[in-house]
């Protein structure tokens, strides 16, 4: 089976605040619909399976699916929800039923473990668990998406085709941090960590992050995102310096407190860096400094909700729960 | 006036009375949509004036619309008063405080109307009802209407409190029996080390004594001491404590329907979206676009929640109209949230090109058995 390499820009799933509270409507560029057992099962779209609040289905719609004649084709697959009425289950047992079906998903390129909405449970509440099985068990994985720190671990980060990997979290480890830092990707070209605050469970600092921003583990990465982070203005002054700057396409400082320090960080980018888009949605900057990340020589992306309080003493980053 | 309209200008003067704040927007919308179908401008008592004499009721009138007791203070001390509580009470703007007594208060003025023998547009009695959410709750089980389980949450808060200690997770809405537009609607979620409250409400401080006052903004309580005080607080108000089915989400945020039943048919609806559990549209949440959610579900889901509103609504067949609030599940099976007597106000919001108070004046204008001076 032939798998058609996923286009850079579809490996982004979640592009403001907004769509945060959202499930996803589409993943590695495809459509995704919720699993119907009652319904032929096609493979021009990603499924998505869950729970519900007054059934457990997603094993058996799981299984059902790989029964049919579309699995084989199925580009992805999206878990939603796998805890039903009890949110401290862990998504281990899914990822293991996954890791043990990847016979019948010979052209799957895309996984994403948690499109949990906050209607369904709060981001930081949600118990992961280790990813390693999935990269082991799918050579030809292109993304990996996962949702929710808590538990969250790459004991064994290592996979010579993963093109994307995206961990949105309130609150990262330091742990996960450094895996990611001694990981062995080659070929990845997107990496996104929602950093998130320790009031949920970061416990790194900046620093921590050096591993990853010296760029050397990463000689493919275009896309860099370090989203949804208290810390985005000490982070800013670290990324500025990173040699990664004259090596990607696309930083990704949003969801995060930056304010008018972390702007200023940004102005000092290098002139030769390779950067076309700086993505800075929601954000703490003024107008002032908006003015002046504007004549980057970059698109700039500094929008933001409009409930967002700019002069509230306490600012938050978008998912904290 | 076309045609269908013109019957109704020879009608006496007083055909509607209404019975109202008249201060309110509510009470103006209505009166303009009547004189907008040719006829005289409808008198309204309020409150304030029939809590003093309870014979007020507009004479002579056909039939009466009972409009909402709330947004006015000095109605709300009436009823605390005359629903057993302190004589003369005052309470913060927007505070949230004696729904029990307020409720027993505006019962005593719906067994007035009552008692007048006056032909009313939804019943006192079934109003009564739809302002208790335990009793409509078991009237909607029995008739089998979906609901979320409910349960009436014990008036003591203890009891409550080492209900929700001795699970290690749940999630419920706790809402105010007698409460309206989310006031006090609590979203209640806890797991191991973790516990979440989320309700349109502020703690506030009155003479070193902590009392729950309204927000425009939806808040999130975190620490266990808030949630704790904020629900000993409301328990004893009287509240009802449903499973908290995770509700559909589409761009924007989780919906749920507001649908307006007229004369046992689902009329004007409107989408309400919100990225936080409580969805009342004053909150800060938008209307949704119902283009875009008929795309979503499909138009065999949506008929079928415009069913389950309309099958709410005729649990009250003394009443001509209700707004129905259905919340959508994951899989986009309908569950009535709950049903509101004064669930009319859906401003500039138009179906088959009436506004909802025009429709209303209309339907019950056609409920007449024969025109009144043929």
């Amino acid at each position: 089976m032939s798998t058609q390499p996923i286009p850079l820009q579809d490996f982004q799933s979640i592009h403001s605040r907004e769509e945060i509270s959202e499930n996803i409507s589409s993943f590695i560029g495809k459509r995704v619909v919720d699993y119907d057992p009652d319904k032929p099962a096609k493979s021009d779209v990603v499924y998505r399976f869950r729970s519900d609040w007054d059934n457990d289905e997603l094993l058996p719609n799981l299984q059902h699916f790989l029964d049919t004649d579309a699995a084989a084709d199925a580009p992805g697959i999206v878990i939603g929800a796998w805890h039903s009425d009890d949110p401290q289950m862990t998504s281990a047992k899914v990822i293991e039923f996954l890791a043990q079906s990847a016979a019948k998903l010979p052209s799957l390129a895309g996984i994403y473990i948690g499109d949990i909405t906050s209607e369904e449970n709060e981001m930081s509440w949600i118990q992961q668990s280790d990813l390693s099985p999935l990269l082991q068990a799918f050579p030809n994985l292109q993304m990996l998406r996962a949702r929710g720190g808590e538990g969250l671990k790459l004991s064994q980060p290592k996979h010579a085709k993963l093109r994307g990997l995206a961990l949105e979290t309130g609150g990262m480890s330091v742990e996960v941090i450094r895996s990611i830092g001694a990981s062995e990707f080659p070929a990845l070209e997107h990496l996104e960590l929602w950093l998130g605050t320790d009031e949920y469970g970061a416990d790194y600092t900046v620093p921590d992050l050096q591993p990853i921003l010296s760029g050397a583990r990463f000689p493919s990465l275009k896309y860099l995102g370090l989203r949804n982070c208290q810390a985005a203005d000490e982070l800013a002054a670290v990324v500025v310096n990173s040699p990664l700057m004259t090596q990607i396409e696309t930083l990704d400082l949003s969801l995060g407190v930056l304010t008018d320090d972390g702007a200023r960080a940004l102005l000092m980018m290098p002139l030769d860096s390779t950067v076309k888009n700086l993505n800075l949605h929601y954000n703490y900057i003024s107008q002032e400094l908006i003015h002046q990340l504007k004549a980057l020589p970059m698109a700039v992306d500094v929008s933001r909700p409009s409930d967002l309080d700019l002069n509230d003493e306490w600012r938050f980053v978008a998912v904290g729960e | 006036m076309n045609g269908v309209l013109s019957q109704w200008e020879s009608k006496p003067r007083s055909f509607f009375g209404l019975l109202g704040n008249p201060e309110n927007r509510r009470i103006r919308d209505f009166q303009a949509a009547v004189e907008r179908l040719g006829m005289p401008r409808p008198e309204c008592v309020s409150y304030e004036d029939f809590l003093r004499a309870p014979h007020a009721l507009p004479g002579g009138c056909e039939l009466l619309r009972i409009d909402s007791p709330g947004e006015n203070a000095n109605v709300a001390k009436e009823l605390i008063k005359l629903g057993g509580g302190p004589p003369d009470v005052t309470l913060e703007f927007g505070e949230i405080g004696f729904l029990r007594e307020q409720h027993l208060g505006y019962c005593t003025v719906l067994d007035w109307i009552e008692q007048t023998g006056i032909s009313c547009v939804n019943s006192p009695a079934e109003i009564r009802v739809m302002f208790d959410k335990w009793q409509s709750h078991q009237r909607f089980v029995q008739d089998g209407v979906s609901r979320p389980p409910a349960e009436l949450a014990p008036g003591e808060p203890s009891a409550f409190l080492g209900f929700i200690k001795g699970r290690k997770t749940g999630s419920l809405f706790i809402k105010p029996l007698h409460g309206s537009s989310g006031s006090g609607v609590c979203a209640l979620r806890w797991a191991i080390g973790h516990q979440q409250l989320t309700s349109p409400l502020r703690i506030q401080a009155r003479n070193g004594e902590a009392i729950l006052v309204n927000s425009l903004k939806v808040q999130t309580y975190t620490s266990l001491a808030d949630i704790e005080l904020i629900l000993s607080i409301l328990l004893p108000q009287g509240m009802i404590a449903e499973k908290w089915i995770p509700k559909l989400t589409l761009p924007g945020g989780a919906v749920d329907l507001r649908v307006l039943v007229i004369k046992g048919e689902a009329r004007h609806w409107v989408v309400r979206q919100s990225r936080h559990p409580v969805t009342n549209l004053h909150l800060g949440n938008q209307r949704g676009d119902g283009e875009r959610l008929l795309n979503f579900i499909g138009e065999a889901n949506l008929r079928t929640a415009f069913r389950m509103a309309e099958k709410a609504a005729a649990c009250f067949p003394h009443s001509l109209y209700a707004g129905v609030d259905i919340l959508l599940d994951t899989r986009r099976r309908p569950f009535v949230a709950e049903i509101n007597a004064f669930g009319d106000l859906l401003p500039r919001l138009t179906h088959r090109g009436e506004t909802a108070y025009t429709a209303i004046a209309k339907a019950c204008l056609a409920r007449l058995p024969e025109p009144v001076h043929a």
